[in-house]
């Protein structure tokens, strides 16, 4: 078969004739991905049994665009409700529902519903012309180098906490400090576990993200009565869809900025173990620093939503890069993706390439389509989702700790995951009426586990010797751009001040 | 004698902000003592997250402390607040929702969701338009029934509603 411009038209066109698949899947992703404790993973899971009776190409497009819309579809409730669907969508409602608190959510949706698209179709053309290098980027990526990509993430804490960075720092710590809880990677000694078994596996992510999120904010919504402050109801009320079409004009000026902060999203859902929570933190913290106005990230900045969103879309494609190419799945999905490919009899990796090129192409051809068709079906809706902020926080409150904490049911399984994430509800609003910030002590939780992992493999494979972070070049080139990315800011406000003066 | 009265209701009470720090604080230190007599590789990450936690406290603390000496700022527990603050809505739903949680394995998931949602939205809206309120809490109960226990299979708590449907859907 001759891989040319042909093949990839007529790929294309083969592609958007299963649309009778996608737009079904796309609308079961939004919603899988807008429910914490469900994802587009254990979706496939559950629908396994029709996956194997489908066409393997049918199969494998359903389970695409599934994927796709999931992640997409976790950021709606995160900007309108402070609730992120996954823990990819954690940075979202960092500047997202600052935004729709003001009445913009409309606006603000259609931003995130355009800079995932974008992203999502930009990630899925390089990754289809660059797929046999970027597959080994996985191999260049040791745990050295890991240990500077979280740091990336984790820095983002001093970020969040611009009002009181010490404050910032405590609420991020603490968080690592939970993140820490359970059996330890080497030796598996249980660590502050209180004696709970279902704690030995670490703290589980949904209920910790369920509760800082969801619960916090529902205990918090009571005082106010509503989302929005009245003025701010007339505005939702009154708007018309000239204000989608000015989310997409924003953020089509800010094409740049979806370009660089999905790449980061492509590169790092490339690297196994890696996901779209880590692209959104790096991606975010990343846009914050190179951003003229960084002090108005946190207040429903654009490009502070753009960014993880563009991310997290980037990672979609990233993941499924080394189980093309190399047969290695690069996350939860990819890995259920090839139990369907082996049990059809598809070869992944290399070989998949040579005997069913159709296939190996076409996968990404359909997350072509399926970003396509969202532009289509999902960006309209942003008008009418907008209208959950309208709804009295009477009905709101209930309704979101009863699904919320089922979500954090669902994963494990687990009565205790349901009263952890009432435990962390309690913290997170404890924390936000003191004037702590909830997402530094998510960041610590998601990310300080990974960082451990990481840095506890380097150490014990140099023989405790710390040096070894310093050891390659690859490593040692990180070290030193997140050394610039943090210092750099500060040293050019000073300078810019010095001049203004 | 007002003005004094007023000055001193404006300084910031700095006794909810040490909630955070302190559970930090209890929380590390029995960390510490869980992996007293482990092996390194279960230490060393706690012990730098740790010691850099309890250092930053420390600043937090003294800090605060400071503004307190200086007078900018005052360290008490109101009770006259704290009390009127127990009996708001507010407390009152966190305690619904801590019966939830107690009665859910109980009740099964539905009906225990139904007397959640009904008590809490009566209580948050003061008791207005209650058919309304019940009908939504069994639309939404419904809701949370057919997704999550008929469509993906979740082993949500069963009990009488769950038991009783599952029969007649045989």
């Amino acid at each position: 078969m001759i891989i040319d411009a042909n093949f990839f038209l007529e790929l294309f066109f083969h592609q958007l004739g299963l649309w009778w698949v996608v737009i079904p899947s796309i609308f079961l992703g939004l919603i899988v991905g807008g429910i914490p404790g469900f994802s587009a993973a254990n979706t496939i899971i559950v629908l396994l049994p029709f996956t194997f009776l489908m066409e393997v190409e049918v199969g494998l497009v359903f389970m695409i665009a599934l994927y796709c819309s999931s992640r997409l579809g976790a950021g709606i409730p995160a900007i309108l409700v402070n609730i992120p669907g996954t823990a990819g969508a954690a940075a979202t409602p960092l500047d997202g529902y600052p935004m729709a608190k003001q009445g913009f959510g409309q606006r603000a949706l259609s931003i995130s519903f355009v800079s995932s698209i974008l992203g999502g179709l930009l990630t899925t053309v390089i990754a289809l012309i660059t797929m046999p290098w970027l597959a080994r980027v996985g191999f260049y990526m040791h745990s050295v180098e890991m240990v500077v990509v979280m740091l990336f993430g984790i820095s983002l804490i001093a970020s969040v906490a611009t009002k009181d960075t010490i404050k910032g720092l405590i609420a991020g710590f603490v968080g690592l400090m939970i993140g820490s809880i359970g059996a330890d990677h080497v030796y598996a000694t249980p660590r502050g576990t209180m004696g709970f078994l279902e704690l030995y596996d670490g703290v589980p992510l949904i209920p910790a993200l369920v509760g800082l999120f969801a619960i916090s904010e529902a205990f918090m919504v009571i005082e106010s009565g509503s989302f929005l402050s009245k003025d701010r109801v007339q505005q939702v009320q009154n708007a018309s869809w000239a204000e989608t079409f000015y989310g997409v004009r924003l953020t089509l000026r800010r094409w740049f900025h979806v370009g660089w902060t999905s790449l980061i999203g492509l590169v790092i859902g490339v690297i196994p173990g890696a996901g779209a929570a880590i692209a959104s933190f790096v991606a975010y913290q990343q846009s914050r620093t190179f951003s003229k106005t960084p002090e108005a990230y946190g207040k429903g900045h654009i490009e502070g939503l753009i960014a993880p969103e563009a991310a997290n879309n980037g990672v979609t494609a990233g993941t499924l890069i080394p189980l093309m190419v190399l047969g290695i799945p690069g996350g939860a999905t990819a890995a259920i993706m090839m139990v369907v490919m082996q049990y059809q009899g598809v070869p992944t990796g290399p070989g998949l390439f040579t005997e069913r090129p159709d296939l190996g192409y076409g996968v990404f051809m359909a997350m072509f389509v399926t970003y396509l068709l969202m532009s289509f079906t999902i960006l309209p809706m942003s008008r009418y989702m907008s209208r959950v902020t309208l709804v009295s926080t009477v009905y709101m409150s209930p309704i979101i700790i009863a699904f919320t904490l089922v979500g954090s049911f669902v994963p494990r399984e687990y009565m205790f995951d349901m009263y952890l994430a009432f435990g962390f509800g309690v913290l997170g609003y404890i924390a936000r009426k003191t004037g702590y910030h909830v997402a530094a002590i998510l960041i610590g939780v998601i990310l300080g586990p990974l960082l451990e992992q990481y840095m506890l493999r380097a150490l014990k494979m140099s023989g405790g010797d710390a040096t070894v972070l310093f050891s390659s070049t690859l490593g040692n080139f990180l070290w030193a751009i997140l050394v610039a990315t943090l210092i750099l800011p500060s040293w050019l406000n000073k300078k810019k001040a010095k001049s203004e003066q | 004698m007002s003005e004094k009265k007023t000055q001193k209701n404006i300084k910031p009470n700095v006794l909810g902000e040490m909630i955070i720090p302190l559970f930090g604080i209890l929380f590390t230190s029995y960390y510490f003592f869980t992996i007293i007599d482990s092996p390194w590789t279960a230490q060393v990450n706690a012990f730098i997250v740790g010691s850099i936690l309890f250092l930053i406290c420390t600043l937090f603390f003294i800090r605060k402390f400071h503004a307190v000496r200086l007078n900018r700022a005052v360290c008490m527990l109101k009770y006259d607040r704290l009390l009127p603050a127990m009996r708001t809505r507010q407390t009152g739903f966190i305690i619904l929702t801590i019966g939830y949680l107690l009665f859910v394995e109980l009740l099964g998931y539905t009906l225990a969701t139904i007397i959640f949602l009904f008590s809490s939205m009566s209580l948050l809206d003061s008791g207005r338009k209650m058919a309304t309120k019940f009908a939504l809490s069994i639309i939404m109960a419904g809701v949370g029934y057919v997704v999550f226990i008929l469509l993906f299979e979740t082993r949500l708590p069963e009990g009488f509603i769950e038991k009783t449907l599952q029969e007649g859907l045989k």
